[in-house]
């Protein structure tokens, strides 16, 4: 049965004891796409997923999750869901093969219909060498590719993913976002992670911060939103040049990202090009060249954590 | 060596003990709970232990020796009209010990003093209760004797129209010699031999049961949990019920293969085979291993790793050996406890595999406490099953 991935949340709120994980999330995503889950450690990222899973005892004014109350039964619900936590979380002493077979078992699935869709995963993930060797004995980024290929197994309407490509290699990592590039029109994705390439290619993003979804939007839509301008200072020594832009009056940051400086200006306080470029001439070592750079989403996480940081540190 | 460094690492230890209430209550709460339980619950001495007793005499002399029987405290008389009552609230655990005295009593103890036969009184002591029958059975016996003796001198001054004259008198065997012209013949019912290795055998199978089944569940659950395939279960379609079952029924057919290896053990090196039948004994203690599993499904459930696990599995144990009847009589506890050991499942098992073991009972006698045992399982089953479905 194909279902229309959706998820509607209205004030969700989780707390651990005393401590508030998620404190009034609300969120509506409609149809297949790949959000991404991005926010500062402890945001409530990994507990967001958790609930969302249908592993955690939530209170929310609406918790809808492909149709389904999280504030209900949610057995239903699992039958339709694909999680991947954060550390590696199959049967280790089975094989790669066998548990897959396993999960397939709990989820129902014919062997006709299972050995069709294992073959499938395993050419996809790299996995198919590797079929009967013990998940424990897997390298690391094999063990996500594993778990990864096992969530998709019974082709869930919506994939959890919590940080999948935290710790594994850039081809591992490149090998597990073929796989999502796959699911993006079929099912609703949501995965959470630090990298900022893989934020670019999420069709949205959620930035989440102490517990409360603060700004979400396409890359473009957030990218908009920071008001920032962007230059690279290029010179013999980038290091240099950085620690004496950084001590400009307008500059925010500024830091070294390979050969240049990478600089961001408050777009309210820029200076006339006139005196930018004359400032810029002027610095110790001399930048050789000074060019404008679209705003990035390093830029765009960065202010949105300025932000909330001032915003709650304000009186 | 630096002291100030050597201060560091005791300031942070005494902070990371302080801080985790679980390791205070260990450090804490077990040596002085184990202290007070074992000193002052714990006493193998015989105490105000039910006594029954069937007085077909009825004559002065026979109510003297319950009078007598009663007034040290060690005894709690409780009479009985007909031997079958008595013989049956012995078989039922509702007493511990009996004396029988004969309705020719108070004639052939006259007659005793004039030189005839001894008297003779019997004393029936359930020997499932090996600490308590050997303890009880001493005393009843000096006792018996020692009011007995009273009596017959007495009976021996009247009939020579003098005072009545002191009497020593020593404890005699099972059908010892007669002492101040009585004899007290004594009996045990169930195991006569005192048999030491029956009544710990019996008893193990509730320890073994209950605590290594409780630890291994408690510690394997948690270290899925910790590994997270737990979770992963969880969030497929399988229901609670399916994974509780999932996890327990495996390990709860080793530990059934485990009680029939112990039975066999115990038959072939100890020479100790039920008195009943091995098919209903193992088929209960399966059924018991289920309220065990339970139990370590709950510890699993409190617990944040597999260490903790195992400390509350061995806390758990004290109680178990100390209340349930394992190696101290419950009988001989003060009321609060004996209700306290009643809590415990293990208590309710410990006596059914006694009671096959030792009586050789069948199902029909054992049914109050089989209901106990099957209402505890039911309980801890369900609770257990709830601490599976229960979110976090």
């Amino acid at each position: 049965m194909s279902v229309q991935p959706s998820l509607r949340l209205r004030g969700l709120r989780k707390r651990f004891g005393q401590r508030s994980a998620l404190d009034g999330v609300d969120l509506t995503l409609e149809g297949p796409q790949i959000v991404g889950i991005v926010g500062p450690d402890g945001a409530g990222k990994t507990t967001l997923l958790r609930a969302i899973a249908g592993l955690l005892e939530i209170a929310a004014d609406e918790a809808s999750v492909l149709g389904f109350d999280l504030r209900k039964d949610v057995r239903a619900l699992k039958a339709q869901i694909g999680y991947v936590p954060q550390s590696f979380s199959l049967h280790r002493d089975l094989s790669v093969y066998e548990n897959l077979r396993f999960t397939a078992r709990l989820h129902r699935l014919g062997n006709e219909e299972f050995e069709r869709r294992t073959e499938s995963l395993l050419a996809r993930t790299g996995l198919l060498p590797f079929a009967d060797r013990p998940a424990g004995a897997l390298s690391g980024g094999m063990k996500q590719k594993l778990s990864i290929a096992n969530a998709l197994l019974p082709e869930p309407a919506l994939l959890a993913l919590d940080e999948p490509t935290a710790g594994v290699d850039v081809m591992a990592r490149d090998e597990i976002w073929r796989i999502l590039e796959e699911r993006r029109g079929k099912s609703l994705v949501l995965i959470s992670t630090s990298y900022l390439d893989e934020t670019e290619a999420c069709d949205r993003l959620l930035y989440l911060d102490e517990g409360r979804v603060v700004a979400q939007g396409t890359p473009a839509e957030l990218r908009a939103q920071v008001p920032v301008r962007l230059l690279r200072a290029w010179g013999s020594d980038p290091r240099a040049i950085a620690k004496a832009a950084g001590a400009l009056p307008y500059v925010v940051s500024a830091r070294v990202r390979g050969p240049f400086a990478r600089i961001e200006i408050a777009a309210e306080e820029l200076p006339g090009e006139a005196r930018l470029y004359a400032d810029f001439a002027g610095l110790v070592p001399r930048v050789r060249l000074l060019e404008p750079a679209p705003v990035d989403m390093e830029s765009a996480l960065l202010f949105l954590s300025r932000k909330q940081t001032q915003g709650t540190s304000a009186p | 060596m630096n002291p100030r460094r050597l201060w560091t690492l005791l300031v942070r230890e005494a902070r990371a003990t302080w801080r985790n209430p679980f390791t205070m209550t260990i450090l804490v709460a077990v040596p002085l709970a184990a202290l007070l339980v074992f000193g002052f619950v714990l006493s193998t001495e015989v105490e105000r232990l039910p006594l029954g007793v069937h007085d077909a005499s009825g004559t002065a002399s026979s109510r003297r020796l319950v009078a007598e029987l009663a007034a040290k405290g060690t005894f709690v008389p409780r009479a009985f009209a007909t031997r079958e009552g008595l013989d049956h609230a012995l078989v039922a655990g509702q007493i511990s010990a009996a004396v029988v005295i004969p309705p020719d009593f108070d004639r052939r103890l006259r007659e005793a003093a004039a030189g005839g036969a001894p008297a003779e009184i019997q004393v029936l002591y359930d020997g499932g209760e090996t600490v308590l029958a050997g303890n009880s059975e001493a005393f009843l016996r000096t006792l018996a004797l020692s009011t007995v003796a009273e009596l017959s001198s007495g009976a021996r001054a009247q009939a020579m129209g003098g005072p009545a004259a002191p009497s020593h008198v020593s404890p005699s065997g099972a059908a010892g010699p007669a002492s101040g012209g009585v004899r007290v013949v004594t009996r045990a019912l169930f195991n006569p031999k005192l048999d030491g290795s029956r009544f710990m055998v019996s008893g193990t199978f509730g320890f073994v049961l209950s605590f290594l089944t409780a630890l291994i569940t408690a510690v394997s659950i948690v270290s899925e949990r910790l590994s997270g395939t737990f979770e992963q279960l969880q969030v497929t379609p399988a229901t609670s019920l399916e994974i509780l079952l999932g996890k327990i029924l495996p390990l709860g057919a080793v530990f059934a293969a485990d009680v029939v290896l112990m039975v066999l053990a115990a038959g072939f090196l100890l020479g100790v085979w039920p008195e009943g039948s091995v098919v209903f004994f193992v088929i209960v203690s399966s059924f018991y291993v289920l309220t065990s599993l339970s139990l370590g499904l709950l510890i699993s459930a409190t617990s944040a790793t597999a260490a903790e696990a195992v400390q509350k599995t061995v806390l758990f144990s004290i109680p178990l050996v100390q209340l349930s009847g394992f190696a101290f009589p419950i009988r001989n506890m003060p009321a609060p406890f004996r209700w306290l050991a009643e809590l415990f499942p293990a208590t309710h098992y410990i006596r059914v595999s006694r009671a096959i073991y030792l009586r050789g009972e069948g199902p029909l006698s054992l049914l109050p406490e089989l209901s106990l045992l099957a209402f505890f399982t039911l309980i801890l089953v369900g609770v257990a099953l709830r601490s599976i479905e229960g979110r976090e």
